[in-house]
């Protein structure tokens, strides 16, 4: 199971790189396990307010359907129209070519509680 | 009196099948494939880790039905009742006249509770006239109390029937027994090379097939079997029950033989589209479309699974008070953009119902997937997928013709109700954007299991 160690996680398994005030995010290669092979998905347009913890888009595979949940609050800046084209590039390189969508941050502080690499770790041992 | 069922286990069990699934199956596929060598992802069923899907993906299993598919159902279990009072214990325990039922048949049947709710659903055989074995689902053997919740195995709650002074027995047989379906066109061909054909012709008359919904027992490298032409596809094939002394060997011979007709071991994910994706109503399952604290009434099976002319069963006067006020709830497919779990179905803005399963489905034709006007790409490629489900419905919105009968198509054209699956509030308010799909009953695949044998006796 891939995890990164440049990257923060959250515990609804997305990952988070922050460059200049710009947060992209996507989810994690065990999440993209978990749900096998992914259909289907809905990313918020540009321009959308998002806030942390909250749902901002789904993410269907064969047999489930999850809530995207924006691990930051923000305005959306960017997302990925390859990925909700070719939703198999999630599966293959969630940390790269699958990234979802990127954020505008408007709350810096927000990035303190997500989980670092060590913890992310921890969390997916635990399941 | 002493509990039949098991305590809970610690953690969830492994089947028969599980090691040989690991180190046998995957590395064979894998090396067939060229793929990497990986775990399985399991999910737990019933207290079982089973296969969601093996290294094929559950869309390409799913699709295997069309060919051939064999599953591994070593999680459900086998109990054995004799004795001379088994018919009349039966009879009383469960919904179905299990009297009735002529030695060598299969019977489908509903286990009640006193409030008309289901607590399993199960396929009985007649061995003789005292002796009966019913086929139940995975996890309904464990009579334990878990988290302060009381659970009670099917045999107990059977078994609890039991009247002063009757000769009647229960013992599960389950761990003497490994349960592999075969199921789809060369279901026939398959069990044909490995066991001979006779195990598929009619006990009474060997001349002829065997008929849908009865059973043969054989004995084979010196142990009994069980083959009984049922299943949970609604397609053609079997059920095979595998003495486990010879199962290792067997399970080696059945999938090999498979992978060579180009068919594949079908997990957990491909065997739900299997159960949902034949004829106009698919199959319910026990813990989706069934559950303890609703009936099963105007469920596609309850006819052939309901003796109402009983004098007596468990649930009866529950189901009785229910029909007197000629409920109008149905049970329907529907097929969707996308998944719907979780969310209720509105007709026209009003609430309709519950989705109660749904999965993406390979099957669809491009022309059922352009009628649901979607605007996803996924549902409108040539060789996209949408999804398909069920839900139960307070009412059936489809008309009646003059005789009270549905009218399911006109001009041979299937009718279908536009309907949207929105995710709800706890006043049932829609959330968000809905998913837009259609009730038909026009099905995905034919129901083919009842058909004659002839048409597949040849491939």
């Amino acid at each position: 199971m891939l995890v990164p160690d440049d990257l923060y996680y959250t515990e609804t398994h997305e990952w988070i790189r922050v460059d200049d005030g710009i947060a992209t995010v996507g989810i994690t290669d065990f999440a993209q396990k978990e749900l096998g092979d992914i259909v289907y998905l809905e990313l918020p347009d540009i321009g959308t307010k998002v806030f942390t913890g909250e749902p901002c888009g789904t993410i269907e595979a064969v047999k489930s359907a999850e809530d995207l949940i924006s691990p930051v609050s923000g305005v959306i800046e960017d997302k990925n129209l390859e990925a909700e084209e070719s939703t198999e590039i999630v599966n293959k390189s969630p940390y790269e070519e699958g990234w979802l969508f990127r954020v505008r941050l408007s709350n810096l502080e927000e990035l303190e509680d997500l989980l670092s690499p060590r913890d992310y770790v921890k969390l997916i041992e635990s399941l | 009196m002493n509990k039949l069922g098991f305590d809970y286990p610690s953690s969830p069990r492994k089947t028969f099948l599980y090691n040989l699934e690991e180190q046998w199956y995957i590395p064979l596929l894998a090396q067939k494939r060229g793929l990497p060598i990986q775990p399985i992802k399991r999910s737990n069923f019933g207290e079982y880790y089973m296969a969601v899907n093996y290294l094929t993906s559950v869309l390409e299993e799913a699709a295997s039905i069309n060919n051939l598919s064999v599953y591994n159902i070593d999680h459900m279990a086998q109990l054995y009742f004799w004795g001379k009072d088994a018919p009349a214990l039966l009879d009383r325990a469960l919904a179905g006249n299990m009297s009735a039922m002529k030695v060598g048949a299969c019977k489908y049947t509903l286990l009640l509770n006193e409030s008309g709710g289901v607590e399993d659903d199960m396929i009985v055989m007649r061995l003789s006239e005292t002796e009966y074995i019913a086929v139940i689902n995975a996890g309904h053997d464990i009579t334990d109390t878990v988290n302060g919740k009381q659970l009670i195995a099917d045999i107990d709650r059977i078994m609890s029937q039991k009247q002063e002074g009757e000769d009647v027995e229960a013992e599960d047989l389950s761990a003497q027994i490994v349960k592999v379906d075969i199921q789809g066109p060369l279901s026939y061909k398959l069990i044909k090379s490995i066991y001979g054909e006779q195990v598929l012709k009619n006990r009474h008359n060997p001349e002829k097939n065997m008929n849908f919904f009865t059973f043969n027992e054989f004995d084979y490298n010196d142990a009994h079997y069980i083959i009984s032409r049922t299943g949970y596809t609604n397609r053609w094939g079997w059920e095979l029950y595998i003495p486990a002394t010879n199962a290792e060997e067997d399970f080696k011979r059945i999938v090999s033989q498979a992978l060579e007709l180009g068919a594949l071991l079908v997990g957990l994910g491909g065997r739900d589209e299997n159960r949902l994706s034949a004829g106009p109503f698919g199959l319910p399952l026990m813990g989706q479309e069934y559950d303890p604290y609703h009936t099963p009434i105007n469920a596609p099976l309850f006819e052939a699974a309901v003796d109402l002319d009983k004098p007596f069963f468990v649930g009866k006067s529950a189901l009785e008070a229910e029909l007197a006020t000629n409920p109008q709830k149905a049970l329907l497919m529907f097929f969707a953009e996308g998944i719907a779990s979780n969310r209720k179905v509105f007709l026209s803005g009003k609430l309709l119902g519950t989705v109660t399963s749904s999965i993406v489905s390979p099957n669809l034709s491009l022309e059922q997937r352009l009628a649901i006007g979607s605007s996803r790409k996924n549902v409108n490629n040539e060789d996209g997928y949408a999804a398909i489900g069920l839900a139960w419905l307070y009412f059936n919105p489809f008309t009646k013709d003059e005789e009270g009968k549905y009218i399911t198509e006109k001009d041979g054209v299937p009718i279908r109700i536009p309907v949207q699956f929105y995710k709800v509030d706890e006043q049932n308010n829609p959330i968000g954007t809905p998913l837009l799909g259609y009730l038909t009953m026009e099905g995905v695949s034919p129901a083919t299991a009842s058909k004659p044998l002839k048409y597949i006796e040849n491939l």
